[in-house]
């Protein structure tokens, strides 16, 4: 497989799955209740959100600079 | 004409003649060689019976070439939407989340019926995603590898070729026109049909020479793209774990569905995470969708502890009462079931008796006897209820009436909250 550029949409859900899996097993597991969900939810959701955000511009930016070059 | 039938029936596409939704039962109807109103109502016959037809209807929304020699919805959904962007995927994502939402309730709460679904489903994802890894392996010859593109709509080609007049020009064009067109006025156009301006083909040549229309059609043959085995190999990761923990739990470990789901989801996202950097993973996004939208319910309903007694998710209980006293004042629950309250034995005269029963889903049904005036308040979230022959059914069916029974018969005042299901009350020889 070859490397390439970060794709930022493969991260995003590679993100949010992957989370998903892992607030599931800590629920199972016992560290966080269901009645926690209503805040691990939207936690993981800002935190993956912000990660592409910044993987965006960072990107983006780095795009901007190649062209210049 | 008449002594030549055609040998082969027509390719099984969605069809835009006679269509009312998606073309699906007309592309099919005429498949078959019948009148599109008889799909329709087999259709809709499987739909009333089970959902069936619904969950077929989507998938052939889904998978069914739009005519002869253009892909699916699904494949244009995977490949980025082709021509038409981010509505394409998002209908393809609706449609592939009504599709399994249906045949999760399809199948219900047998476990050969979900195995089978998710079976199902990871193969359907292998196929489509082998099938459009494949496409885009262009290269300098092209023409092999899309056979999609092959067919009528964009088999122009050829015409192509016999006015270049060369055979090298329309491989190279091929890989490139899509994002040079450029050079082909120089490369190709005057020159090569320049010699033959009036024999060889005076009228293909304006549409196919310097333009190169045709080649811009295809939405899909964009830059070459190396294949990558990044999509199947983490689906044959996800396989494999799934069927290591279903090794453990025949093994006698208690594994739930949700540990099936979530260790399937863990695969799937880690093999995202891959492809942000190497090779190419985007169409598990599919796969990781789909197994999120299961993953919540089923988590939820374990979580609730429905199906907990021996496996079974729902219980059966016939509740009869020994005494009015016992009745009086109860607030039963139960999170999803057959449940049954038989008061017909019981002895109301004189009486003012309270007992609320709530059930998260399921069937209620409760026996007064004869002599009692019951003061209902039924509030059912989505169903049915049958209270004294009077019936509502539907979102928010509620039922709140004054059944008379004998003067000195005495009351009950019966309060049921019922999430999704049916409510049933009767009289005793009624």
């Amino acid at each position: 497989m070859k490397a390439h550029e970060m794709d930022v949409t493969s991260l995003v859900f590679g993100l949010v799955f992957a989370a998903t899996a892992l607030v599931w097993a800590l629920v199972q597991v016992g560290v966080i209740t269901v009645s926690m969900l209503p805040i691990a939810v939207p936690v993981v959701l800002v935190v993956v959100g912000v990660i592409g955000v910044v993987a965006s511009v960072y990107r983006g930016r780095a795009r901007e600079d190649r062209s210049e070059l | 004409m008449s002594t030549y039938p055609p040998l082969s029936p027509p390719p099984l596409t969605r069809r835009d003649e006679h269509k009312v939704l998606a073309g699906v039962c007309s592309g099919v109807a005429y498949r078959l060689g019948v009148d599109p109103n008889v799909v329709r109502v087999i259709t809709v016959v499987l739909s009333l019976f089970g959902g069936a037809g619904v969950l077929l209807y989507a998938l052939g929304w889904l998978l069914l070439p739009e005519a002869a020699g253009r892909p699916s919805l699904a494949e244009r959904a995977l490949r980025g939407g082709g021509p038409d962007g981010l509505p394409t995927i998002v209908l393809a994502v609706l449609l592939a989340v009504a599709a399994v939402a249906v045949a999760v309730l399809v199948v219900g709460d047998s476990w050969f019926g979900i195995t089978v679904l998710v079976v199902a489903v990871t193969i359907g994802a292998v196929l489509l995603t082998r099938r459009t890894s494949a496409q885009p392996v262009g290269g300098p010859q092209g023409a092999p590898a899309q056979p999609p593109y092959a067919q009528p709509p964009y088999a122009q080609p050829p015409s192509a070729q016999t006015v270049g007049a060369q055979p090298v020009a329309p491989t190279a064009t091929q890989g490139f026109a899509a994002f040079s067109p450029g050079p082909s006025p120089y490369d190709q156009g005057p020159p090569t049909y320049a010699p033959y301006p009036g024999g060889n083909a005076p009228a293909a040549a304006p549409p196919f020479g310097p333009t190169e229309t045709p080649w811009q059609a295809p939405p899909a043959p964009q830059q070459p793209r190396p294949r990558s085995y990044l999509g199947a190999v983490t689906t044959f990761a996800a396989l494999a774990a799934v069927g290591v923990l279903g090794i453990v739990d025949a093994a006698g470990a208690s594994v739930t569905f949700s540990a099936y789901l979530a260790t399937a989801l863990a695969v799937v996202g880690l093999g995202l995470l891959a492809g942000t950097w190497v090779g190419r993973s985007r169409a598990l996004i599919g796969l990781g969708v789909a197994l999120l939208v299961l993953l919540v319910p089923v988590t939820t309903i374990e979580q609730l502890g429905i199906g907990d007694r021996s496996g079974d998710a729902f219980e059966t209980v016939v509740v009869r009462p020994a005494t009015v006293q016992s009745l009086d004042g109860t607030a039963d629950e139960y999170s999803a079931g057959d449940i049954r309250y038989d008061l017909t034995d019981l002895d109301f005269v004189d009486r003012d008796v309270a007992a609320e029963i709530s059930v998260g889903a399921g069937n209620l049904q409760v026996d007064v006897p004869a002599e009692v005036t019951v003061v209902l308040d039924a509030q059912v979230g989505a169903g049915q209820v049958d209270a004294f022959g009077e019936q509502s059914s539907g979102l928010g069916a509620d039922a709140v009436r004054t059944d008379e029974g004998e003067p000195d018969g005495g009351t009950l005042r019966l309060t049921v909250q019922m999430g999704f299901g049916n409510v049933e009350v009767n009289r005793e020889g009624a």
